[in-house]
């Protein structure tokens, strides 16, 4: 049976209780009822019956006919009352009955009062007074039939409220025996209801409680069919069901745990990409910040609104500025000066043609001079710039040295010009007047005289030797030099030629496997082979067959030239004294010649950028070496 | 009218050099008809008939003036740019004998168009002989436009 079963039939029990207590009430009421109309017709008929005996008094003093109909009246309505009632015992069926008669019983005498009294107006006196008595025996009669009647309804009204009181008494026990006998089937019921569901309530809490205490196997005994049973299968099976998920979320948190794992592995190897990329990433910014400050150049970006977005240290120390006043700032704000100055102009410049721009300026603002470069990119505008102040002094300074210089160059010019002209004149004309002194008197002077007008002649002749060189070697630095690739081969064979020209008489014999081209200039090279095959030559007429060696290679950046000749060498102790103007290692009775010769060899040599040096040793011949830079690697 | 006409004119302001030119064409037979003029301003007189000059016949013309650069009042060069710019003495033979080998100076006196250009040799037979062949070229062998 199930709890909710149980429940109804208490709530049924309880109704039909309810149900039989208000039926109680409701007969006793009726019973009560009963008994009080009974008692109230008692009363009535006592009432009657006195108002009668009352009538019948009045009567009897005065018989009128209005009392006599007013008795009638009375007596009818009793009658009608008696008649009307209805009793169910037996003894007070018989009451009324008593009473019915004794009514019956009234009325009959009253009528015999009526009838002496009528008989009485009628006869005489003797009659009369024979009637007085009958009617007063009738009286008499009548009295005791009232008192009859009046005491029968007296008992009448005793029963019935002994009645009344029966039926409350009856109705009090019965009602308190059917509350007593519902509280107790109800309390039991409940009694029993709540037990069990105490019990199993308990069960289930027990169960739960090891359940939430993590056995999941654990089973709620079932018993019986109520719900308390079906909760518990539900329970189980709700506890089975949990198990099973438990044991799948288990797994699945295994599984989560297992891919949260490999994402926080993940994640660790992320961070710490992370981290490495942003310390490279911070060590790259770095290495451009310390690029930007160990640039010697200054340098400052701009972006396309004229922005500083960024400026390195030695920007900074150029202008005497911080930081702070640069960046984010407005370039034209922080030197109004520049708007509509070179700068403004070359710097649109390069924005607008996207070209990068330099140009050298004086600043104002910081009165230095700067060598400015921009490049223009999408962002805006790089600038480097270098103070060249100290350049430009040192330019003004060079500039200024070079006027001096070009001025001692125009009179060095000048002189020689003077030199040439009127060194000359004089030296022709000792020499001519020698010349015509010796043949006009070539009869008065003897062979003495003759011959110191020679000694006058030749020194004549050395000294205008000396001037040429002297010309020949200061016009050198005054020749502006025409560089181009030189045939070394053609050159050789063009100034070979000129020295065989020269010396008709001596058996030379040159020896050569060629030589690589040269970079110069084509007149100076040309003078370095003329002069150095022409020192050779002289410094081999010891020789019966002058043997000279012509070489070249090219070394690295440079190419080196040689002649080497088989004549008289000298002593490497005065190598250092070859190179000098006027400077002889031989005397001139020896090896004609001024000493200018390697002089300028070695002067044409150093304004090409290249080296010259000589090897020899005394009656084993000498070697000159020279170098010319290659081409794209000289130095003018 | 015969000592009026000149073959050599010598435009040379050094006495020893005009000397020793002289005896150097003497020397050679060829000192008879020879003009010495002492500087820029005289050689331009005589050629234009102009101060000392007045009145020269300025057809007269030589058939060689030899010029030296460096001379008073008026340099060689300027004396050379006037005879080349006067069309009377456009095609007069001009040459230069000078003691400047300077390269400048050469370059200046072709620019301006001189017919040749000698540098006197410092030593007296080389100068003689020199002067002896100018002579012998300019006034016997070459045939002069006028």
């Amino acid at each position: 049976m199930t709890i909710r079963t149980k429940l109804a039939i208490n709530i049924l029990s309880l109704v039909g209780f309810s149900l039989v207590i208000i039926l109680v009430l409701n007969i006793t009421s009726h019973r009560i009822d009963e008994s009080i109309a009974k008692g109230v017709f008692a009363d009535r008929i006592v009432i009657g019956v006195s108002d009668m005996n009352t009538i019948t008094y009045d009567y009897v003093a005065n018989p009128s006919e209005r009392a006599r109909q007013q008795w009638e009246r009375k007596h009818a309505s009793l009658g009608e009352l008696i008649n009307k009632a209805e009793f169910a015992r037996e003894d007070k069926k018989a009451i009324l009955k008593r009473i019915k008669e004794n009514h019956d019983d009234a009325g009959q005498f009253f009528r015999q009062i009526i009838e002496n009294n009528r008989k009485k107006n009628r006869a005489a006196a003797v009659a009369s007074t024979l009637l007085d008595e009958s009617n007063e025996r009738n009286v008499a009669q009548l009295r005791a039939r009232s008192q009859i009647m009046i005491s029968d309804a007296y008992v009448l009204t005793r029963a019935s409220y002994d009645e009344i009181s029966k039926v409350q008494t009856w109705s009090f026990w019965l009602i308190l025996t059917v509350i007593l006998l519902s509280m107790l089937i109800a309390g039991a019921i409940s009694y029993f209801l709540s037990r069990t569901i105490n019990i199993t309530l308990r069960t289930l809490t027990k169960g739960t409680e090891v359940i939430a205490g993590g056995d999941l196997n654990h089973r709620l005994p079932i018993k019986g069919k109520d719900e308390i049973a079906a909760l518990s299968a539900a329970f189980n099976e709700m506890t089975a069901k949990l198990a099973r998920s438990y044991a799948s979320l288990g797994q699945e948190i295994a599984e989560k745990e297992k891919a949260g794992e490999a994402l926080q592995k993940a994640h660790d190897e992320l961070e710490d990409r992370v981290t490495e990329r942003t310390r490279e990433l911070s060590r790259s910014e770095q290495r451009i910040s310390w690029i930007l400050s160990s640039i010697t150049d200054c340098y400052y970006a701009l972006d396309r609104d004229w922005w500083v977005t960024e400026i390195n240290d030695h920007a900074l120390i150029y202008f005497g500025k911080k930081r702070e006043e640069f960046l984010g700032r407005n370039w034209w704000d922080i030197f109004p000066a520049g708007l509509g100055s070179v700068f403004e102009e070359q710097y649109r410049k390069a924005l607008s043609e996207g070209t990068s721009v330099e140009f050298d300026v004086h600043s104002l603002v910081v009165d230095r001079w700067a060598e400015v470069h921009a490049y223009p990119s999408e962002n805006g505008l790089s600038v480097y710039f270098k103070d060249i102040s100290e350049r430009k002094k040192a330019e003004e300074a060079l500039k200024e040295r070079t006027t001096e210089l070009e001025a001692a160059n125009k009179e060095l010019e000048d002189f020689s010009y003077t030199v040439a002209h009127d060194l000359r004149a004089p030296l022709r004309a000792i020499d001519g007047f020698s010349a015509l002194l010796a043949r006009l008197h070539e009869k008065n002077f003897d062979g003495d005289a003759q011959r110191k007008i020679r000694i006058v002649r030749d020194n004549v002749r050395n000294m205008n030797q000396l001037i040429d060189d002297l010309l020949t070697f200061s016009g050198l630095g005054r020749r502006t030099m025409a560089f181009s690739v030189l045939d070394m081969e053609a050159l050789l064979k063009e100034a070979w030629h000129e020295q065989c020209v020269i010396n008709p008489g001596r058996q030379l014999e040159l020896r050569s496997n060629g030589l690589p081209p040269a970079f110069g200039d084509r007149a100076s090279v040309r003078q370095v082979l003329v002069n150095l095959l022409s020192n050779a030559v002289k410094f081999t007429n010891a020789r019966t067959t002058a043997v000279i060696e012509v070489g070249g290679r090219d070394e690295g950046r440079e190419t080196r030239y040689f002649v080497k000749d088989n004549g008289a060498g000298f002593d490497m102790r005065h190598h250092e004294k070859l190179f000098g103007v006027f400077q002889r290692l031989h005397g001139t009775d020896e090896y004609e010649g001024t000493g200018v010769g390697l002089a300028i060899v070695q002067r044409v040599v150093h304004r090409h950028g290249g080296r010259v040096w000589g090897e020899g040793e005394i009656d084993r011949g000498a070697t000159f070496h020279f170098t010319l830079p290659r081409k794209d690697e000289g130095s003018l | 009218m015969l000592e009026h006409v000149v073959d050599i004119i010598l435009v040379e302001d050094n006495p020893n050099d005009a000397e020793l030119t002289l005896d150097a064409l003497q020397t050679h037979g060829l000192a008879n008809r020879v003009k010495v003029l002492k500087d820029g301003q005289e050689a331009l007189d005589y050629f234009f008939g102009t101060g000392a000059y007045a009145g020269l016949d300025v057809c007269d013309r030589p058939k060689v003036v030899l010029l030296d650069l460096k001379l008073p009042k008026v340099d060689g060069l300027d004396v050379l740019r006037s005879l080349r710019a006067d069309e009377r003495t456009r095609t007069l033979p001009v040459v230069v004998l000078t003691s400047s080998n300077e390269h400048r100076d050469r370059i200046r006196s072709y620019d301006l168009g001189v017919n040749s250009y000698i540098v006197k040799p410092v030593e007296f037979d080389n100068f003689s002989e020199a002067v002896a062949e100018i002579g012998f070229y300019w006034v016997l062998m070459n045939k002069v436009p006028f």
